[in-house]
């Protein structure tokens, strides 16, 4: 059978090709596989029918197990389950409880249900048939009656769940109750004690808090769903009274679209990445060509307003752990100037773990990305306005589930909420911190993964120092490096600010400070190095502070060879001298001076090693990945 | 009009367009169950842009009685 790619022809709907595949698969994975590219949210009851022949015809090895237990009639559900199961490229077997014999099924360990041993149980329970009173004469019913049929209800799911929980090891989906479209008791319903309004609320709110902390229960929702879908189109009376389905045709996808997403979460399917594109999809308009100011997105008029509102809810999704990414075809630098000069907008470079903007090809960026990130193509949804990029991506990479924005911003906040992918069974604490995470182990991986040499690992950090005269500008940062640094400091020596500023003014000592930038970004003033010239022929480095931040890729040679070259070469000094003394935390500059060519004068266990460097034995230590701007002013 | 209704027919039974033939009826057409007849009620009223009523529903048990029920159909 051809590939998907091989047929498709841009000018061909979308969802008539993967009916033509459907019947063209050969095997359970083509037909997922032409399910796949089909999007969920308006599959229409003949497509759906056309899935369900195709997956009957080519069942699935180990399928997701789903019963359906109800007291009605669960068809048509289940089958629709499958098809926006195999859609989202899940595989599912479902088994129908009988009518209203949920609690027999449960219980009897010889059923029908426990030899199917189901992944997922599903439980409705339909009001009407529980409480026929409630639902049909609901003012003849007392307030103390209600009460108590609230109770006797809340008791039933909760005896129920109970036991399924007991007798198998599957997740119980409990369906609470859809709140009706009209009231029995009309306006006068709201100053009714107990009325039906407040009875709704009542049992979906107890619902809520009666199975938050069992993680194996889940609400299935539909008290929203069905708001969402509309409550008086959520039922055909006609299909009710002669079949008990409950559910009229129109809602049964958006019902098995929320199952669904509980399956995805539960399963820990849940997608890790967001890859961005960022031109019309993060704000409007085109960077590259309007600039930074010119790009819509703030708060003061509609278009901006949208891709602001966009903004949040991504700024959301990394908030509740999803890794943020970008891929888009833009100079760097544009990029950059964007999100530095539009500081309004929600989201920052910074919260971006790793990004890809070049005139490459985006699916080859998403693979990067992936492969930077070190998690799998199907965990990965990507995020474009440009039909014709995301057809590619689609093609060249079916796994990752690629989300088209409509193109108008009105409606990208509700593209990206209705994709499948984010939902998870709950949040933990570490979800909030995974950006954090995944920065850090980027950064560290990036060296070790693809450099043989650790100097080429260097030379890619693209170090750069500034090393100049400290000033009173640095007074306080300069006394925060002097009393907090601990293992980078061959002296430790803990100086008050009014010795920082005896070192600023006397003309004797020689006090620089170092800035560092990386490719990563701005490490700020990460160590200092503070000579005093003892005599013209002699200086003495009193203190040599890194900070830990900038340890372990060469910055002190590189400190220390301006430090050999101002005082034995441009201030003419004879003799450097200097004096590790060792701490309990110093181990890491305990062999800095024997590194940097000193020579061993003398050395105690209690007073530690002392040091000295002739001017004519002097010579800088290769650090060449490092480049040093000695400045003199500021 | 009967070609489109034997078009469903056949998608909805999964049957040979062929095989649909007036006197095709609940008892005769093996998949054509009681969910089927549903399925098959659904896919005629968004096809024609009809409704039936539920006693309708019930008698429409074989092709025959569909195609005049959508003959007799104001809004067909």
């Amino acid at each position: 059978m051809p590939r998907t790619h091989e047929i498709l022809d841009r000018s061909t709907p979308r969802d008539t090709v993967p009916s033509t595949f459907l019947e063209l698969a050969q095997s359970h994975e083509e037909v997922i596989s032409a399910c796949r590219s089909l999007a969920t949210a308006d599959l229409s009851p003949a497509l759906l029918r056309q899935i369900t022949r195709a997956l009957d015809a080519h069942p699935a090895d180990a399928p997701y197990r789903i019963a359906f237990l109800a007291n009605v009639t669960s068809e048509p559900l289940p089958s629709c389950v499958n098809a926006v199961a195999a859609c989202h490229g899940i595989a599912t077997r479902s088994h129908i409880g009988g009518y209203n014999q949920f609690m027999q099924e449960i219980l009897d360990p010889g059923s029908a249900l426990h030899s199917f041993s189901p992944d997922l149980v599903s439980l409705q329970l339909s009001l009407d048939e529980l409480e026929p009173d409630l639902a049909r004469r609901f003012s003849g019913v007392s307030e103390v009656d209600r009460r108590d049929a609230c109770g006797r209800i809340l008791a039933t799911l909760s005896d129920t769940v109970d036991h399924a929980l007991r007798t198998t090891t599957a997740t119980v989906l409990v369906a609470n109750f859809p709140a009706p479209p009209t009231l029995q008791m009309g306006t006068a319903d709201q100053k009714e004690g107990f009325g039906e309004r407040e009875l709704y609320l009542h049992l979906n709110l107890e619902m809520l808090r009666l199975f938050r902390s069992e993680s194996r229960v889940r609400i299935l929702d539909l008290d929203r769903i069905a708001a969402a879908h509309g409550t008086s189109s959520c039922r055909d009376a006609r299909l009710y009274y002669l079949a008990k389905i409950p559910w009229s045709e129109s809602l049964v996808p958006r019902i098995a679209d929320e199952i669904v997403r509980h399956i995805e979460a539960t399963r820990g399917a849940t997608k890790k990445c967001l890859v961005l594109d960022l031109d019309n999809t993060l704000w409007g308009g085109i960077v590259g060509e309007l600039g930074p100011e010119g790009i819509e997105v703030g708060r003061d008029h509609a278009a901006g307003q949208a891709f602001f509102d966009f903004q949040c809810r991504v700024a959301d999704l990394k908030d509740q752990g999803v890794v943020l990414t970008i891929a888009s075809k833009n100079n760097p630098e544009d990029v950059r100037e964007a999100f530095e000069r539009r500081p309004e907008m929600p989201l920052r470079l910074d919260d971006f773990v790793t990004t890809e903007i070049s005139w490459g090809m985006k699916h080859e960026s998403i693979r990067r990305i992936a492969e930077k990130l070190n998690i799998g193509l199907d965990s990965i949804v990507f995020v474009d306005d440009n039909p014709a990029e995301c057809e590619l991506v689609r093609q060249m990479l079916p796994e990752v589930t690629t989300v088209q924005l409509p193109g108008d911003p009105a409606e990208h906040v509700r593209a990206l909420t209705t994709c499948h992918g984010f939902d998870r069974a709950s949040r933990s604490t570490e979800d909030r911190e995974k950006t954090r995470q995944y920065k850090e182990r980027r950064k560290r991986e990036d060296g070790r993964t693809g450099f043989a040499r650790v100097e080429d690992y260097l030379h890619s950090l693209r170090t750069r120092l500034t090393i100049r005269p400290a000033g009173p500008q640095d007074r306080e940062r300069i006394h925060q490096l002097f009393s907090k640094t601990n293992q980078f400091n061959v002296t430790t020596r803990r100086y008050s600010l009014s010795e920082v500023d005896e070192f600023l003014r006397e003309e004797r000592f020689d006090l620089s400070i170092v800035e560092a930038v990386d490719r990563f970004g701005d490490l700020g003033k990460i160590g200092l190095a503070l000579v005093e010239t003892e005599s013209p022929e002699r200086a003495r480095v009193d203190s040599f502070v890194l900070s830990c931040r900038a340890m372990g890729r060469g910055v002190e040679t590189a400190m220390m060879n301006f430090v050999k070259s101002e005082h034995l070469d441009r201030r003419g000094a004879d003799l450097l001298v200097a004096h590790y003394a060792p701490t309990p935390k110093n181990k890491p500059a305990s062999g800095f001076f024997d590194d940097q060519g000193f020579t061993l004068d003398s050395h105690s266990e209690n007073d530690g090693s002392f040091y000295r460097l002739d001017s004519r034995d002097a010579a800088a230590v290769g650090c060449d990945w490092i480049r040093v701007n000695n400045s003199e002013s500021q | 009009m009967n070609d489109q209704l034997k078009r469903v027919f056949s998608e909805v039974l999964e049957i040979r367009e062929t095989e649909v033939s007036p006197d095709l009826s609940m008892q005769t057409a093996r998949s054509w169950d009681s969910l089927a007849q549903l399925r098959l009620v659904s896919a005629i009223e968004s096809q024609f842009g009809v409704r039936f009523t539920m006693d309708q529903i019930g008698k429409l048990q074989d092709f025959q009685s569909f195609s005049s029920a959508l003959a007799e159909h104001p809004d067909a």
